[in-house]
């Protein structure tokens, strides 16, 4: 007889949604968690999509401690001390919100406890406990076994747990993102009037350009209802193949972004009240990670989860929809007595009649990302030919077509592959 | 021979907000935690349990009101000591606690400890405020002898034998049970609980008890500020000598020299 019937190992949205479900039905849940308490080590940008979540908990946005509904998403070309934004506002329909995590993953902690599963924080977990050649556990700190019938490896980024159960390869700097973070203080009326909003509407907005110095990344700001989050995303990949190029470090870029004329407007007079790093998995989902084994699944961004898809990023939503298949194949896996890799394997089952179709579907979005023209050429093209545009300057004007050849061929680009790159940005959105 | 040992909910003190400008502190915002002081007195209480027999007990009286939150860190600050060894658990809390002076803390404790208990052990400050006069005020109201600053305890049938750790020298006492301790960082290496222990922890059982307050408070808390410090801002460049010279000018223009 094991200890428990499930050992969650990680208490973030995956962890606490895959705690909560089966603890709901009545197994014994045991959710471990490293940091001081749950969503106290954890990072994202700032926004959720809400779809997933609301599978578990039908309009949670009404309790949980969501900041802003997103109602204006923008896109950003930064270039030099010039910039484009272009905003598309929305009506609210509770598609997405921005929140902060330290109070949100405590909330879903919280609903899983609630549910009667036991949360522990402050403790670390070494690795599956494996015996003849499945897993059969945990091993925590100072060497303690403790048994389950399945284990849920929800334990992040860098998941030890996949990697010691010989789940996922040694990931390399080409499957992880770098992100930086700074959440900024401002009186609720500020932000409102800085970023059009009224009542809880959010902001979230996506910026690409010369900031990054060509590496594959960029910025974001999302609003919360009375701070900011606001930070830099780069290709740990792209970054090290440029680091001869690139003279400044993550910190100075996130500062650099900080004082763009056009960034700068939204914070001044904030105070700077927290900042934080985190990696953030951005390829792995396609490079043969097996999701589960015998008496062990993986999930959330543990499993690689994380879809940068240019226009939209996204990981949490991904991070619960795997907790809610993983928690529903565990259960007929406990119900029929059998936790085998075989029974198991329902949860992929579960996952490719949905979420990884459109993972699968993301991959093209994902190549265009990784094309470095996007980062430099294209925001540099896009403010200059809008400034050629709007350009009155009493002398006669060239025509928006050869201006446009000029600026692609400075940028060693011919019209063909511009459209092309156009036809594949299209393509895959 | 039961021990009680005392447990205050402290706030965390190293994630205590604070506004540099107003002085402001986000007292709120900040985690509460069983003292680190505590879990050495705890530490102490299992193991003479251990070689003596009885039982040991956590008391927490709660001084931050009925909030759902702040109830749930009490119990969770309880839960670790309690994974450490202790048999059980007393949480005291409700409406008037939040008022409480030391002199009122000490006066609800004692009508728990009274009768109950042979042996109370505390640490020689807490967490947050470390005033260090609450075990010696508990000792007054009980009529109990009060032994400081310990850094080892052995219990000698009805005696207690104490060693204290003083500035520069040690000195061994020997009191008559009950009594009160306080204990310092250096009388043990408190465990560190297994991941089964906070388990079963969760478990045992945890009274809760409503407060009601014995007197009124003789002190209020009005205001807490952080201390402006001021700098001058001065910077002295130039040789050595040069800029001793300078220092030694200005702050004798400062009135320090």
């Amino acid at each position: 007889m094991a200890d428990f019937d499930v050992i969650v190992v990680g208490a973030g949205p995956a962890g606490s949604v895959a705690s909560y479900l089966l603890a709901k039905r009545g197994y014994t849940v045991l959710t471990v968690e490293r940091g001081k308490r749950p969503g106290a080590k954890n990072m994202f940008g700032g926004r959720l999509y809400s779809w997933s979540l609301e599978r578990v908990f039908p309009e949670f946005w009404k309790e949980a401690p969501v900041e802003r509904e997103v109602t204006k998403e923008v896109i950003g070309f930064l270039h030099g001390d010039r910039g484009v934004e272009i905003r598309l506002s929305t009506k609210p329909e509770g598609r997405s919100f921005t929140l902060l995590r330290a109070k949100f993953d405590q909330w879903l902690a919280e609903k899983a406890e609630d549910a009667g599963a036991e949360v522990i924080s402050r403790f670390k977990v070494e690795g599956p406990l494996i015996r003849d050649g499945r897993v059969v556990g945990i091993v925590a700190e100072g060497e303690e076994e403790m048994e389950a019938e399945v284990v849920i490896a929800a334990d992040g980024a860098l998941s030890f747990m996949a990697e010691k159960a010989g789940l996922r390869p040694r990931l390399s700097k080409e499957d992880f993102a770098v992100g930086a973070k700074e959440v900024i203080e401002l009186p609720k009326e500020v932000i409102e009037d800085r970023f059009c909003l009224s009542g809880d509407e959010g902001a979230a907005q996506l910026y690409v350009g010369d900031l990054t110095e060509g590496v594959v990344g960029g910025g974001f700001i999302y609003t919360n209802k009375e701070s900011i989050s606001l930070g830099v995303v780069m290709r740990i990949g792209s970054l090290a193949s440029k680091v001869s190029e690139v003279s400044t470090a993550m910190w100075e870029i996130t500062e650099k972004f900080k004082s763009h004329p056009m960034i700068r407007r939204y914070l001044e007079g904030g105070k700077l009240v927290e900042y934080s790093a985190h990696i953030i998995p951005e390829t792995q989902f396609m490079r043969g990670v097996k999701l589960y084994t015998d008496g062990m699944v993986v999930v959330g961004d543990a499993a690689g989860f994380c879809v940068n898809y240019g226009v939209t990023v996204r990981g949490m939503d991904f991070a619960i929809e795997s907790a809610r298949a993983a928690a529903e194949a565990v259960h007929h896996a406990l119900e029929s007595g059998d936790t085998s890799a075989r029974s198991l394997s329902r949860y992929q089952e579960i996952l490719s009649k949905g979420m990884l179709r459109e993972l699968e579907a993301a991959k093209k979005a994902v190549d265009l990302m990784e094309d470095e023209r996007l980062y430099s050429s294209i925001p540099r093209i896009a403010v200059e030919t809008l400034e050629h545009l709007f350009l009155v300057d009493g002398r006669p004007k060239e025509n928006l077509y050869s201006f446009l050849r000029k600026e692609l061929s400075e940028e060693g680009i011919s019209l063909l592959s511009a459209l092309l790159l156009g036809w594949k940005a299209l393509r895959s959105m | 021979m039961d021990i009680a040992v005392l447990v205050k909910q402290s706030l965390d003190v190293q994630e205590l907000r604070v506004d540099q400008d107003t002085g402001k502190i986000y007292i709120e915002d900040a985690p509460t935690k069983a003292g680190d002081i505590e879990l050495n007195a705890t530490e102490e209480a299992v193991r003479l349990k251990e070689k003596f027999g009885g039982k040991a007990i956590a008391l927490m009286l709660s001084t931050w009101g009925a909030s759902g939150k702040r109830q749930k860190e009490a119990r969770e600050a309880l839960t670790r000591v309690l994974a450490m060894g202790l048999d059980g658990a007393m949480l005291i809390t409700g409406e008037g606690a939040e008022r409480g002076d030391t002199y009122m803390i000490a006066k609800a404790l004692a009508q728990e400890i009274r009768d109950k208990f042979g042996l109370v052990l505390a640490a020689e400050g807490s967490e947050d405020n470390f005033s260090g006069l609450l075990p010696a005020r508990l000792a007054a109201e009980l009529g109990w002898p009060y032994v400081a600053y310990a850094t080892a305890i052995e219990v000698e049938g009805d005696y207690v034998k104490v060693t204290r750790s003083l500035e520069d020298f040690e000195e061994v006492v020997k009191v008559k049970l009950p009594a009160v301790i306080s204990v310092t960082q250096e009388i043990n290496k408190p465990r560190v609980p297994k991941l089964v222990e906070i388990v079963k922890a969760k478990k045992k059982p945890m009274d809760q008890k409503d407060f009601s307050p014995p007197v009124e408070p003789k002190l209020t808390i009005r205001e807490l500020k952080v201390p402006k410090v001021e700098r001058k801002r001065i910077v002295i460049e130039g040789d050595v000598e040069e800029a001793a010279e300078k220092l030694i000018q200005a702050l004798k223009e400062e009135g320090v020299l």
